[in-house]
């Protein structure tokens, strides 16, 4: 049974080897002049900015909450393909399905985590 | 296309389930003073019928494609589970108060907890299993975190979350190793009934089951993997502590039970936690000496009582899982009593050490008293229902495991008798007890009493586990 997964193996090991090499390679062989602008943490062309105080942590709850919904809302799409097969056992435990997520909504709402403006 | 929709089957769990879908809303829903009570006491309400419907309906059988299992015995264990949240529920009201952390969510969580801890205990399936798992883990991570303005208690959560996370990727990296081995996600006695597995040299199967098994050690804190428990145990708040040493000590030996029970022929897995038993006496008697906090101390002392319960797990005849559910159930009664009386004598300070107890008798003779009964249940001296645990085990053990193995446990057990007793003898230390004693607390005192009289309760009548489970 392992002798199977031998392939594999070299196939690991070679694509590492190249990986590395070309790394390896471009360090060693590569020219390099350092500057100040170069040493800058580079961010996708943003201007760099030098403290994180001014992004509000609102944001990364929000984005959170809607990952959270986002992969939850997934499950919906293989029911969507066999809703005729499933009849109504499937379509009663999907509301309860549903019912769950809405009740997450509902405790966002109470704690006030969807008024992100206030402050 | 018919699915298996035996809802009867896990009808406990659903109660749980709709109690946390139901606090959780009501819980925004009440206004503050009133939200105080309402929510422990429904809290509880769910978990008595959940119990009661759990004593009520004996039947036993497959449901969900045999995602679920449900047998008597593992009934039994979901009982001392929901006993535990009761206990737990009981002396976290004032606690909480106190410590001003008192956020309903904490209830709500502990439901959570109840229902993985009886998903993972009622299951015979790896990725189920998985689930319940995790929803016990990560409820008991927010749980420990509850006070998070608080430096030690934010570490002990993050130390046990990381390391939390770390067991669950060996336990499932070892499940998809046996996956690939067996093809198979089920494990248990009735699907491979004479221990067919018996194929040692299946390499998959050897790594795949010591990963799995090395991972559910992490969690139950068996030595070598014990090395977190001390810490996260003395920094979470002791109500906390006395949830995460009992209930899933409970849910992870059922699953070592469970686990083994099916492949106990095979002979690798057997070895490995063999190993792991000993080590565990040994690490968790010889650091329960060193320690100078209470909470340490009974941290080192529940690893070692999961060394005793790890050998039942491999040396046991068809009864084995009564002396188990036994044993779990005097251990978690002596811990929750003992952790309800420190918390009792521990109003104004998080952790006590060893040497602030002088004066106790002097200023509080019920609480010592109470509190050396329990202290003296874990030690498993006689006229305790600790002692008839051990008794149980050895008589269990001994025909099967040989000599080497009974005296093993004889001897760790005499070692641990003297850090107890070290431990009673602090208690008896004349001088002034210097910190306040709660005395405002009902529920606290309900607890500790009711772990009180079911510790004699189950001493005298021994033979009630036994009935219950359908043994006779």
């Amino acid at each position: 049974m392992v002798n199977n997964y031998f392939g594999y193996l070299v196939l690991v090991v070679v694509s590492l080897g190249m990986a590395s090499s070309f790394t390896l390679i471009a360090v060693l062989l590569g020219p390099k002049k350092r500057s100040a602008v170069k040493d800058l943490p580079f961010e996708t062309g943003m201007p760099y900015v030098p403290s994180a105080k001014s992004v509000n942590v609102k944001f990364y709850l929000v984005a959170m909450l809607f990952l959270i919904f986002d992969i939850e809302v997934a499950f919906l799409y293989p029911y969507a393909l066999k809703v005729k097969e499933y009849g109504w056992t499937g379509f009663i435990a999907v509301s309860a399905f549903l019912l769950v997520l809405g009740i997450g909504i509902v405790y966002e709402w109470r704690k006030k985590i969807l008024e992100w403006d206030k402050d | 296309m018919d699915i298996d929709f035996q809802l009867a089957i896990i009808l406990p769990e659903l109660v749980i389930a709709g109690g946390v879908i139901f606090l959780s809303v009501a819980g925004l829903f009440l206004r503050p003073n009133l939200r105080m009570w309402v929510i422990p006491l429904l809290s509880i309400a769910f978990m008595l019928v959940a119990g009661a419907v759990l004593i009520i309906d004996s039947t036993s059988g497959y449901g969900f494609h045999k995602l679920i299992v449900k047998r008597r015995e593992l009934d039994f264990f979901k009982l001392i589970i929901l006993l535990g949240g009761v206990l737990t529920t009981l002396i976290s009201t004032r606690y909480l108060q106190r410590r001003s952390i008192n956020y309903f969510e904490f209830y709500v969580m502990l439901l959570a907890a109840m229902l993985g801890a009886m998903i993972a205990v009622s299951t015979t399936h790896f990725l189920t299993l998985l689930v319940g798992i995790e929803i016990l883990a990560i409820t008991s991570y927010v749980m420990c975190a509850i006070r998070r303005y608080d430096r030690s208690s934010v570490e002990a959560a993050f130390k046990y979350f990381l390391l939390g996370s770390f067991s669950t990727a060996f336990i499932l990296f070892g499940i998809g190793f046996m996956y690939g081995g067996t093809g198979q996600l089920h494990f248990g006695v009735d699907i491979f009934p004479n221990g067919q597995l018996n194929n040692s040299e299946n390499l998959f199967l050897v790594i795949g089951g010591i990963m799995f098994l090395g991972g559910l050690a992490f969690k139950l804190a068996a030595a070598p993997f014990h090395f977190w428990a001390a810490d996260v145990y003395q920094g979470a708040p002791t109500a906390v502590m006395a949830f995460l040493i009992s209930v899933p000590k409970i849910v992870f030996l059922v699953i070592f039970y469970n686990f083994l029970d099916s492949h106990i022929k095979f002979a690798p897995w057997g070895v490995f936690v063999l190993i792991l038993a000993n080590i565990s006496m040994l690490v968790g008697n010889a650091m329960a000496f060193l320690q100078k906090d209470i909470k340490r101390l009974i941290a080192f002392s529940s690893v070692a009582h999961s060394g005793y319960l790890l050998l039942i797990v491999i040396f046991h005849r068809s009864e084995g899982m009564a002396v188990l559910g036994y044993y779990l159930l005097a251990y978690l009664l002596a811990s929750f009593g003992m952790l309800a009386i420190i918390i009792k004598i521990s109003a104004d300070k998080e952790n006590i050490l060893l040497g602030e107890l002088k004066g106790l008798f002097a200023s509080s003779p019920r609480s010592v008293f109470l509190l050396s009964f329990f202290i003296l249940s874990l030690a498993g001296i006689p006229l305790t229902a600790g002692f008839f645990g051990k008794l149980f085990l050895f008589y269990e053990i001994a025909p099967i495991g040989g000599f080497w193995i009974g005296g093993a446990m004889i001897i760790n057990s005499i070692i641990s008798v003297g850090y107890y007793i070290l431990l009673i003898g602090h208690l008896f230390k004349r001088g002034v007890f210097e910190h306040s004693v709660v005395a405002d607390s009902k529920n606290l005192e309900m607890a500790y009493w009711l772990a009180f009289l079911i510790s004699v309760g189950i001493l005298l009548w021994p033979q009630v586990v036994n009935t219950f489970m359908g043994f006779a």
